[in-house]
């Protein structure tokens, strides 16, 4: 379980695009916290102190404590960040407070460990399918991210979700245990397309519109 | 045979804005590395090919590279020394339309330092600003 941080944050008492847009421009990030049986509250989080915490960390599902305004500081799962394209920073939270005892659903990344056989001695091409896993288990077992070992793949051999190093009393695998996780497929054997100095003959797309008038005019013709 | 659609619906278009963000296609999809526009352009099938045979190259044909912009608008153009008029020109060449954030390429399977190598050759081929991604982290930047 990741270590427990406290996070301070505000409510918001306005709501929408606006609103959230001039509380990012003062370094603020807008966030809701939710949870079973709770009312949704939609406060913000000093951006910077996110982005600090972040950091720190390699995935971002963790728990934190958070305490909102002068309130008592509550335990709260980080579900999920949005961060900007173009920036990398966060612009939305997502906080779901947890009961003790109550299972969640989180998302955790996938990570590979390992070069496989079929990489290492036939030249394939390891290829991640999934990039990341979704699980059910409790607040307290709450990861960071799943590593599996890859290094006994070879070429043509696949590893699925059920093969994730996750004990079964603790996690449940959502999804179909049976779909890939990761392959190695085998070397493309490619030629370039087109040789260097060669022009490449420009060909004309097929055009819809004018194909139509074309079957039209058929049409009409043997009538006449 | 360049990049281009194979059917369309009508030849010629008219130049559409490209004002904004780039709202879909921007987060790393299929790939460990990327390389993501910062800034807006018409890139054209020519400059998405030499990009191609770039990263090809850079990574001794090993690996995967997923082309995630295509070229779909065509752009005309009229014979040199011709008087205005007389319609619309000929098709010259295609482009795709890239905003800011946009994910051009995406590769895998490859050591970081050649990924990067690779995407950085092919930046160079682009006449925009770009950087390259790793998931969850931004690399380098290119201008």
């Amino acid at each position: 379980m990741a270590e427990v941080e406290l996070l301070k944050a505000e409510v918001r008492p306005q709501t929408g695009t606006g609103e959230a847009r001039r509380l990012r421009s003062r370094g603020r990030v807008p966030a809701v916290l939710y949870g079973h049986g709770v009312a949704p509250r939609h406060i913000h989080l000093d951006g910077h102190q996110l982005e600090v915490m972040l950091s720190h960390h390699v995935g971002e599902v963790m728990m934190v404590q958070m305490q909102i305004g002068d309130e008592k500081p509550v335990t709260v799962l980080i579900k999920e960040v949005q961060h900007d394209p173009l920036t990398d920073r966060p612009i939305h939270v997502d906080l779901l407070v947890v009961k003790s005892g109550e299972r969640v659903k989180i998302k955790v990344p996938v990570e590979l460990a390992g070069e496989p056989v079929g990489v290492r001695e036939q030249g394939g091409v390891l290829e991640q399918l999934q990039h990341e896993v979704e699980i059910e288990c409790l607040p307290e077992d709450v990861l960071e991210f799943v590593r599996v070992d890859v290094s006994g793949l070879g070429v043509d051999e696949h590893i699925t979700l059920g093969d994730l190093p996750l004990p079964s009393d603790r996690y449940r695998i959502m999804g179909d245990r049976s779909a890939a996780l990761a392959t190695v497929v085998p070397p493309r054997v490619t030629e370039e397309v087109a040789a260097e100095g060669e022009a490449a003959v420009p060909e004309e797309p097929e055009v819809i519109s004018e194909k139509k008038a074309e079957e039209r005019s058929a049409e009409e013709t043997p009538g006449d | 045979m360049p990049l281009m659609p194979k059917r369309v619906k009508y030849r010629k278009f008219q130049r559409c804005s490209l004002k904004g963000r780039a709202q879909a296609g921007n987060r790393i999809s299929f790939g460990e590395f990327a390389l993501q526009a910062l800034e807006r352009a018409w890139v054209t099938n020519v400059q998405i090919e030499a990009c191609r045979v770039a990263i090809t190259r850079a990574m001794s044909r090993k690996g995967k590279i997923w082309i995630r912009i295509f070229p779909d608008q065509s752009r005309t153009k009229k014979p040199l020394e011709t008087r205005m008029g007389k319609g619309k020109g000929a098709v010259d060449h295609w482009v795709a339309g890239v905003r800011p954030g946009r994910i051009l390429f995406e590769v895998d399977g490859v050591p970081p330092a050649v990924a990067t190598e690779a995407l950085r050759l092919a930046a160079a081929k682009l006449p925009i600003a770009t950087r390259i991604l790793q998931r969850h982290h931004a690399v380098g930047r290119s201008a």
